[in-house]
């Protein structure tokens, strides 16, 4: 999978998961040190706000997805995991790719967002 | 730092009262702008969106504690307010990745320490008359099943049944970790740290 394959399939699956009822957003990797370096890089035009924010990664059997969202309470995040692992599953046959692993961190449980909310 | 501390502070060298690269005094002045408009910097960080949470109930509460405090003996403890505040700014730090027990293959799923640190606060709104302090989780909660045990700090309005309100605030915190994790809760310990005066309008709210 190449850089341009591996966007793609990115920016898919990121779709994928904010479609699904009871996420709420995907953030970039969490931690000071990533937050600073993905400002510096927005500053001088490295990154766009449409770059994908999971991580895509080409591994031996297929594709690992890791990301980090924010769930409805309404939903639960268990529930809401379920939900967006199936929703991976489905994105990654869509862009012709296994899905090796998902690697899937609730980052946040929002008290007041309805079930349908997206971000 | 460990595999699961996502939080990174124990290598940068970064000061607690940073979220993310914000500090509370940021957040707090963005709250007070109606959050408009919008910095995607604060509104793509989970910890400062957790962080926001809790300084908008502390802000509600301030203001009916000010209004109070005119008519009671004693003057607001300024203390009290800013030991609130670097809890809310340690608790919003995502700290430890908990596994969520799933069935599902090739799935890792897990919640971080401040989601769940986050949930616990926001059961103080189920909670007339009761504000959270600090909250903590004990035990090794990157494990599966391994027992961890609750503990959390909160401030009581005056004149409310002390044991019947922090059992209320015990229950909603279990039914709330029940429902957002698969923690294995030995038990959740509620420590009244001390009794505030609010207005009727802050013991109602909620």
């Amino acid at each position: 999978m190449n850089e341009v394959q591996q966007q793609s399939i990115a920016q898919l699956i990121e779709a994928a998961i904010l479609a699904v009822p009871g996420v709420t957003a995907v953030y970039r990797p969490s931690g000071v040190a990533s937050a600073i370096a993905d400002l510096g890089a927005r500053a001088i035009g490295l990154r766009g706000d449409d770059e994908p924010r999971l991580v895509i990664e080409a591994v031996d059997d297929g594709t690992r997805v890791e990301a980090m969202i924010g769930v409805a309470a309404s939903v639960g995040a268990v529930e809401a995991c379920r939900r967006v692992h199936a929703a991976v599953v489905a994105a990654c046959r869509e862009g012709g790719t296994a899905l090796a692993e998902v690697h899937l961190t609730v980052a946040h449980v929002d008290d007041r967002a309805p079930e349908a909310q997206i971000s | 730092m460990n595999e699961n501390d996502m939080t990174g502070l124990a290598h940068d060298g970064f000061e607690p009262e940073d979220l993310d690269g914000h500090t509370l005094d940021e957040l707090s002045a963005y709250l007070d702008s109606g959050r408009t408009p919008v910095n995607p910097s604060i509104e793509q960080s989970p910890g400062c969106r957790i962080a926001l949470e809790s300084l908008e109930r502390l802000q509600r509460l301030s203001g009916e504690l000010l209004a109070s405090d005119t008519a009671a003996e004693e003057p607001a403890d300024d203390g009290w307010v800013q030991g609130i505040l670097a809890n809310i700014a340690r608790d919003a730090r995502a700290g430890r990745r908990i596994p969520l027990s799933t069935e599902l293959d090739r799935a890792d799923l897990g919640i971080t320490e401040g989601a769940v640190r986050g949930m616990i606060r926001g059961a103080e709104d189920a909670v007339p008359g009761v504000l959270v302090g600090r909250t903590r989780i004990d035990g090794d909660v990157t494990v599966p099943g391994e027992p961890v045990r609750i503990r959390v700090d909160a401030s009581i309005a005056y004149g409310r049944p002390i044991p019947a309100t922090a059992e209320k605030l015990r229950s909603e915190i279990h039914r709330r970790l029940s429902a957002q994790t698969t923690m294995n809760v030995e038990a959740i310990d509620i420590a009244v740290r001390d009794v505030q005066r609010l207005s009727e309008g802050a013991e109602q709210r909620g």
